[in-house]
């Protein structure tokens, strides 16, 4: 009982970093219809650069954090002007495609520049085998700092959106560009601030993530990024707090069923493989989506006849 | 010699794979949803028994190898081929191989296996190379394999423990020469090892599930059945997971004195630290197998790493190595995979002397398969090769990470020795 709350507990935490992933997600798909392939490649780049400004000059964390979150801004807003500005017509597939060339170009950068994340090294935090310990469980620092954030940044962005001139605006150019342009609003100004804020979740996932594996490389985020889309598509591409949901989701059933999976088999069929648990979860997405295609929370389609 | 920066054994299966290969997919995935919601042939090659050796002219023997300078796995590749070329150089400047000199082509198949069969056609019939030394990964060198094999054209030094060097009764394959040790003679190695020196009356196994994690999974369940010991839980992972939870939570369900890592360096250096975040420590801690044998393992996993047992097959105590730490004197760091590069170019030099003043593809077979005999390999243990037997080396040692640094604590123990 005691492995599966630990089990249960690791999963929200997983699956709280897919959510901070699906969130920035579906923030850029929303507003500028991109779907963003490249995000877990801007998440690393800043994670690398934080990881060059602590082992380099080796700056003191906090102060190294706050150069990583404010260099994620500036490199939001270096890709919207440079990437998705110039391809804000082009068709949705054409997007989600130059972004894949985005992520390698990106990779490639940040293997030329830094080329010691070409392979895996420690990634160092002040966080590191400190842990908070109720009756038998263990909640490493990191965790509890990840789920912590995850709380915050949700409220902060829920207020943002919803009680800012700025947030609403933000709304506004998601659900119409041409209605919030004859509206006034600068949606050049808006696409980059998306972009922006995009990046600094980007951001804060893969620092989070990095501090939690301790171990990171320059595609340390490959992985994970699968996992957060899928988490996006299930919990409905049109919401905020369903891709929270849908990643939080994906962590739990990744973590309860290799737990419970492990050491059993069906027949010949080792239940315990990897394998199979991927092949299981897949299964269960692509059921879900057959039963809701548009993600457990996502909204009714809308169709003007 | 205390030894301050034991060599690593070579580990080249790809690792998560690159970019594309996990973003493509999920493009895929994105095109599905938005829409629902050579065979080559060849006469280049050669026979075995051709008179006049492709590759082979009155000043030069030109071999080719490939090896990933370009993509995921270059971190690996790049620095052996940078010690190939630091011996062929050696023995270049030397006057060569009976007065020919060597030429070394390399090509990148960018660590993609689908690209690895044209570049080992390009380097046969274009470049027309005499041999093929070295292809960098595991499932990259068995499709060299498909190409090289029916046309009897050498391959020696296949780089990766899952490389084929039998066909499926178990006959050796009659044109693949293998250096590296493979994990099944690993596991029996470890699990010996581990009951008799480490006293581990229960071990728990975290091991790649693949086709080679699967063999010492059994040969090291053997092993430390035969030696009073039980593999009490073992738990597979893929190379691209990134959660170890669960993983940690069944093996230390099963209170294992130790847990035996089998895989690669970053996905047991996250289990490691899961563990450590989680407070635990098996009674014993840890023994990994020979792909974590380097001090950068050591490193990355920081403090958590103290104290963890490594298996290796490369020794620095040798004639050998000390003339490669002195040709790499100016080195910043010791690289273990550009050792592994010299150490088999050694190999090479030597199995082209042994072939004769003027060498054929069949006079290059007959010296593999009958003049290395205990073959003193310069890394410490010795090599047989004959007819029957194309492996690689059988001999292991164990290491401990003690203050960053992995420091040996055992001989060589020969796999035959523990299963015979």
């Amino acid at each position: 009982m005691l492995a599966l709350l630990q089990v249960l507990l690791s999963g929200l935490v997983t699956g709280s970093l897919y959510g901070l992933l699906a969130l920035g997600i579906v923030l850029i798909y929303r507003t500028t219809g991109v779907l963003n392939f490249a995000y877990g490649a801007l998440a690393a780049t800043v994670t690398s650069f934080l990881y060059v400004l602590l082992t380099g000059p080796r700056l003191p964390f906090w102060p190294a954090l706050l150069l990583s979150l404010l260099f994620a801004l500036l490199l939001g807003a270096l890709v919207e002007r440079g990437f998705a500005r110039p391809l804000l017509a082009a068709p949705i597939l054409t997007k989600a495609i130059a972004t894949l060339a985005l992520a390698l170009v990106l990779q490639t950068v940040v293997q030329a520049l830094w080329p010691q994340l070409t392979s895996p090294v420690h990634f160092p935090t002040p966080f590191e085998g400190h842990a908070l310990h109720f009756g038998g469980l263990y909640l490493s620092l990191v965790d509890g700092l990840t789920l912590l954030t995850m709380v915050l940044l949700l409220i902060v962005l829920q207020l943002f959106l919803l009680r800012t001139r700025l947030g609403m605006a933000m709304r506004a150019t998601a659900d119409s560009l041409e209605a919030a342009r004859l509206m006034g609003i600068p949606v050049g100004l808006i696409f980059l601030l998306v972009w922006m804020l995009a990046s600094l979740l980007a951001a804060v996932a893969g620092i989070l993530i990095a501090a939690r594996q301790t171990v990171i490389d320059v595609q340390f985020m490959d992985p994970v990024l699968l996992l957060a889309f899928i988490g996006a598509v299930l919990g409905g591409l049109d919401r905020l707090e369903g891709a929270v949901l849908g990643g939080a989701l994906v962590g739990l059933a990744e973590n309860v069923l290799a737990l419970l999976l492990a050491g059993h088999s069906l027949g010949a069929l080792d239940l315990g493989n990897p394998g199979i648990r991927e092949a299981l979860i897949f299964a269960g997405f692509v059921l879900l989506l057959l039963l809701r295609p548009r993600g457990l929370f996502g909204g009714a389609a809308l169709r003007r006849v | 010699m205390r030894l301050q920066r034991p060599p690593a054994p070579v580990e080249q299966r790809r690792r998560g794979g690159s970019g594309v290969g996990l973003l493509l997919p999920s493009v895929l995935l994105f095109l599905l949803l938005l829409s629902a919601c050579g065979s080559a042939s060849s006469s280049g090659g050669g026979g075995g028994s051709s008179a006049s050796a492709p590759g082979v002219d009155a000043d030069t023997i030109t071999i080719g190898g490939v090896l990933d300078t370009t993509g995921p796995i270059k971190v690996i590749c790049a620095p052996i081929l940078q010690g190939d070329q630091l011996y062929f150089n050696q023995v270049n400047a030397a006057g060569g191989i009976n007065g020919r000199k060597i030429k070394f082509i390399q090509v990148s198949d960018n660590g993609d296996s689908t690209r690895t069969r044209d570049a080992v056609r390009q380097l046969v019939e274009q470049n027309h190379v005499f041999a093929i030394f070295q292809v960098c990964g595991s499932g990259n060198a068995n499709v060299a394999e498909s190409y090289t094999v029916p046309r009897g054209i050498p391959f020696i030094d296949p780089i990766g423990g899952g490389s084929k060097y039998t066909d499926q009764s178990g006959k050796a394959l009659p044109w693949v020469w293998m250096t590296q040790p493979n994990y099944g003679d690993e596991g029996h190695v470890i699990g010996y090892y581990a009951a008799t020196t480490l006293k581990a009356r229960s071990v728990g196994l975290l091991y790649e599930d693949d086709v080679l994690g699967l063999q010492q999974k059994t040969t090291l369940a053997e092993a430390l059945q035969k030696y009073g010991s039980k593999l009490v839980a073992s738990v597979g992972y893929n190379a691209t997971q990134t959660d170890f939870s669960a993983a940690l939570q069944t093996l230390k369900a099963a209170a294992p004195d130790l847990i035996v890592l089998n895989g690669l360096p970053s996905p047991t250096a996250r289990f490691v630290a899961t563990a450590a975040a989680q407070g635990y420590r098996p009674r014993l801690g840890y023994l990994a197998n020979y792909p974590m044998a380097d001090n950068s393992w050591a490193k990355v996993l920081g403090a958590a790493g103290e104290g963890i047992y490594v298996s290796g097959y490369t020794s620095m105590d040798t004639p050998v190595a000390q003339q490669y730490l002195q040709a790499t004197r100016s080195d910043p760091v010791f690289s273990a995979y550009k050792f592994y590069g010299y150490i088999n170019a050694k190999i090479m030099v030597d199995a082209l002397r042994k072939a004769g003043s003027n060498p054929t593809r069949a006079s290059l077979r007959d010296a593999l398969d009958h003049d290395f005999v205990n073959y003193d390999t310069g890394f410490g243990p010795t090599l047989t090769w004959t007819p029957e037997r194309h492996g690689g080396v059988s001999d292991f040692m164990f290491f401990q990470i003690k203050q960053g640094q992995l420091t040996p604590v055992s001989s060589f123990i020969k796999a035959s020795a523990v299963w015979p």
